[in-house]
């Protein structure tokens, strides 16, 4: 929480009443922390070159097949650009990234690495996460949370997240039955 | 509330400073409460949002390890040992019940007699006995959900609120334990499942490690801390002490903390109660030193973080054909089995454990063990929804080389030397886990899972045992009464006394210890000067 933004007790209790008010009729619904919007390259803490590479990185990471899109479908790379946004720090971390793959794709085939063919580009992928372990990690730990964040994602896995303020899933309340043989055990606890 | 009227001084606003401030608030006591940490606005937690499960994968303000937050009010806690142990803990009003799961077991009778039975560790210098009425009350007070009459534990009286439900993963397991015979119950839980005093009932959302804005979680900025402040207590929010203050005589006299605009303060009391959890005590005791005590506050015999218990743990999962429904609803444990709680030599360790079915979060956090590329699909398809954890909470038991210690090469934001957690596993839990681990997988098996997967040990999280109670003051800090052996006005009330872990997560036992010290407390008014 930002210091900033200090809370009192008074301000937590009117807050309190409101929430559980609102959050009990499931009328509240926050928006996602990252919002999808279309970022420019000028804007971008990744220039076209350096997305592009990002991309065909996340596709490798999770490609697609008959059933489940990749992860560049899914907006995994707005989603990357959104956390640079406002995570900048990161920034440096990412260009690395994109670079150091560009580096060995031009090293070991002499073109860019999205010009690589699939067989091409997931050898080298291979080879990145056992020289480079911890920005692969970087890639693969994003790509997997672009991805399974996703609402598109989410509607094929059929995952309904039920975020606090809208209605809760529906479960069965519990069979006191279920109990009876244990109910009837001899105490198992040590008497002392 | 004038600094020369207070009587007592808490440090620390979690479970055990809210229960204990109220507890002596109800008695006129005049309390004072410093609390690192602010009141969390409950529109900023991340259970509101359903990409909450960021939180476990980096840093982020609601991230469960001080270490990958980004709030001013955290320390940093480094590790060592065989095993470092992961740290959680959560520093504002409600401290780390504002991201606890809510499992609410209580010890066993034996527990506090280790030593008497099975020739371990140390007894502790009270019993169960001296702790039942408190843990009711407690129980009472907060609103617990389940049923009482579980052969494994001691009668208690009537839970506050029926069970949660157990949902399919829960009942899966119920056929595995019922195919064993073995034994099983569902978990007392800190989540009233309806209307309990003016909290709403849990509408089974989950995500309850995030944040519960409706209240059905007893966090204690919901619980007791508003009746406490109704009873005239004041708590000082942002404010982070930096020592405890001695007089010539070696009374407690006051603490010296950071404000929230980062200025000194001194403040005096009559008793001091510090209440900062297993590794926020130590760290300040020892960072409380003076000519009277060159080695940190109630750390004549260097017993000061030693004896750090974490509980050795598990996270054991069986993959099933059928979908299953472990990622949703309350968080926490539906139900638990103590079948190999109590002694049994035969198993070649001493002490036991507790198996409970624990939910999962989402989809995002099951994908740890899923390969990239190719195969990636079919992998992450084959455990969600699929996966039904069964968990592992091992006894602990102390050790002297499992310590927390200062850190002086790191500080925290005012400054002050961070703390340093050294844990590694013993023998003795080396040899527990490896019977836990066969008995998880033959009843997840039992169950019907066609494939169990059993990660290496880590461990709870639970901040334990490093200024240790017992009726010796050579080979423990505190006394029965929880007050420090060397310090006739300090009383450390938190994980950091027990004497032993036991094999149950820790909070309603550190709840009933601080309704239990407070009354200890008030018996010795008429000596605060």
């Amino acid at each position: 929480m930002n210091n900033k933004n200090k809370w009192s007790r008074r301000r937590f209790s009117k807050a309190v009443i409101s929430a559980q008010f609102l959050l009990a009729s499931g009328a509240l619904t926050l928006p996602l922390a990252c919002a999808k919007t279309k970022k420019s390259e000028s804007d971008s803490a990744l220039d076209n070159l350096q997305q592009e590479t990002l991309k065909f990185a996340m596709d490798e990471i999770i490609p697609a097949n008959e059933k489940m899109p990749s992860a560049s479908d899914v907006g995994g790379v707005t989603y990357v650009l959104n956390i640079l946004e406002k995570l900048p720090d990161l920034s440096p971390l990412f260009q690395s990234l994109t670079d150091k793959i560009e580096v060995y794709s031009l090293q070991n085939s002499n073109s860019v690495f999205s010009d690589l063919n699939k067989e091409k580009r997931i050898n080298l992928l291979v080879n990145f996460e056992q020289t480079e372990p911890e920005l692969f990690k970087v890639l693969k730990d994003f790509t997997y949370e672009s991805y399974y964040t996703s609402e598109k994602v989410y509607e094929l896995i059929k995952y309904e997240p039920h975020p606090t303020g809208t209605s809760g899933p529906k479960m069965e309340p519990f069979d006191e039955k279920l109990l009876d043989r244990v109910k009837n055990l001899p105490p198992m606890y040590t008497k002392i | 509330m004038k600094n020369e009227d207070i009587d007592v001084l808490v440090i620390g606003a979690g479970a055990a400073g809210a229960a204990l401030t109220w507890s002596l608030s109800e008695k006129g006591v005049k309390v004072v409460c410093l609390e690192q940490g602010g009141w969390i606005d409950p529109s900023t937690l991340p259970s509101l949002k359903p990409d909450y499960e960021t939180q476990l994968m980096r840093e982020g303000d609601f991230n469960l390890s001080p270490n990958l937050r980004n709030r001013k009010e955290d320390y940093p806690v480094t590790t060592a040992g065989e095993n470092p142990p992961s740290i959680m803990m959560f520093n504002a009003v409600g401290g780390t019940t504002i991201h606890w799961q809510g499992i609410f077991p209580r010890f066993h009778p034996s527990d506090f007699k280790v030593k008497t039975l099975d020739g371990v560790a140390d007894d502790w210098p009270i019993s169960y006995w001296d702790l039942e009425p408190y843990y009711d009350f407690n129980d009472k007070m907060i609103g617990v959900s389940g049923v009482a009459g579980d052969p494994a534990n001691p009668p208690r009286s009537k839970r506050q609120t029926p069970p949660l439900p157990l949902g399919k993963m829960g009942n899966t397991l119920v056929k595995g334990f019922e195919k064993l015979g073995w034994h099983w119950w569902v978990n007392d839980q800190g989540i009233i499942s309806k209307q309990y005093k003016d909290r709403v009932g849990c509408m089974l959302h989950g995500k309850c490690m995030f944040g519960c804005p409706m209240g059905a979680k007893a966090t204690t900025d919901r619980t007791y801390w508003p009746l406490a402040l109704e009873n005239g207590a004041e708590i000082r929010t942002w404010s982070r002490v930096r020592e405890i203050t001695v007089d010539r005589t070696g009374k407690a006299k006051g603490a010296i903390y950071f404000d929230k605009d980062g200025n000194t303060q001194e403040i005096k009391a009559k008793v001091i109660v510090v209440c900062c959890n297993g590794i926020g005590t130590p760290r300040l005791l020892l960072n409380s030193k003076s000519s009277l005590f060159p080695d940190g506050l109630g750390n004549s015999n260097g017993l000061v973080g030693k004896n750090f218990m974490v509980h050795p743990a598990l996270f054991i999962n069986g993959i099933f054909e059928d979908v299953m429904d472990g990622h949703i609803g309350p968080m926490g444990s539906p139900l638990f089995s103590q079948e190999f709680y109590e002694t049994d030599k035969n198993r070649g360790f001493d002490r036991g454990y507790m198996l409970y079915g624990e939910r999962t979060f989402g989809p995002l956090s099951q994908t740890g063990g899923v390969p990239w590329g190719e195969e990636h699909h079919e992998a992450f398809s084959e455990i969600f929804p699929h996966q039904v954890g069964l968990s592992v909470l091992a006894d602990d038991l102390p050790e002297e080389t499992n310590t927390v210690e200062l850190d002086e090469e790191v500080v925290d934001s005012n400054g002050i030397a961070a703390a340093k957690a050294t844990y590694s596993l013993s023998e003795n839990s080396k040899k527990m886990l490896n019977h836990a681990t066969n008995k998880a997988t033959e009843v997840l098996e039992a169950s019907g899972a066609k494939r169990v997967i059993v990660p290496p040990p880590t461990n709870m999280s639970h901040l334990m045992g490093t200024a240790r109670m017992g009726a010796n003051e050579k080979i423990s800090v505190v006394d029965k009464n929880n007050k420090v052996h060397s310090v006739s006005n300090l009383y450390v009330v938190d994980g950091s006394s027990f004497t032993t872990g036991a094999g149950v997560n820790p909070t309603s036992t550190i709840m009933a210890l601080a309704l239990r010290a407070a009354d200890k407390i008030w018996e010795k008014r008429n000596e605060w000067k």
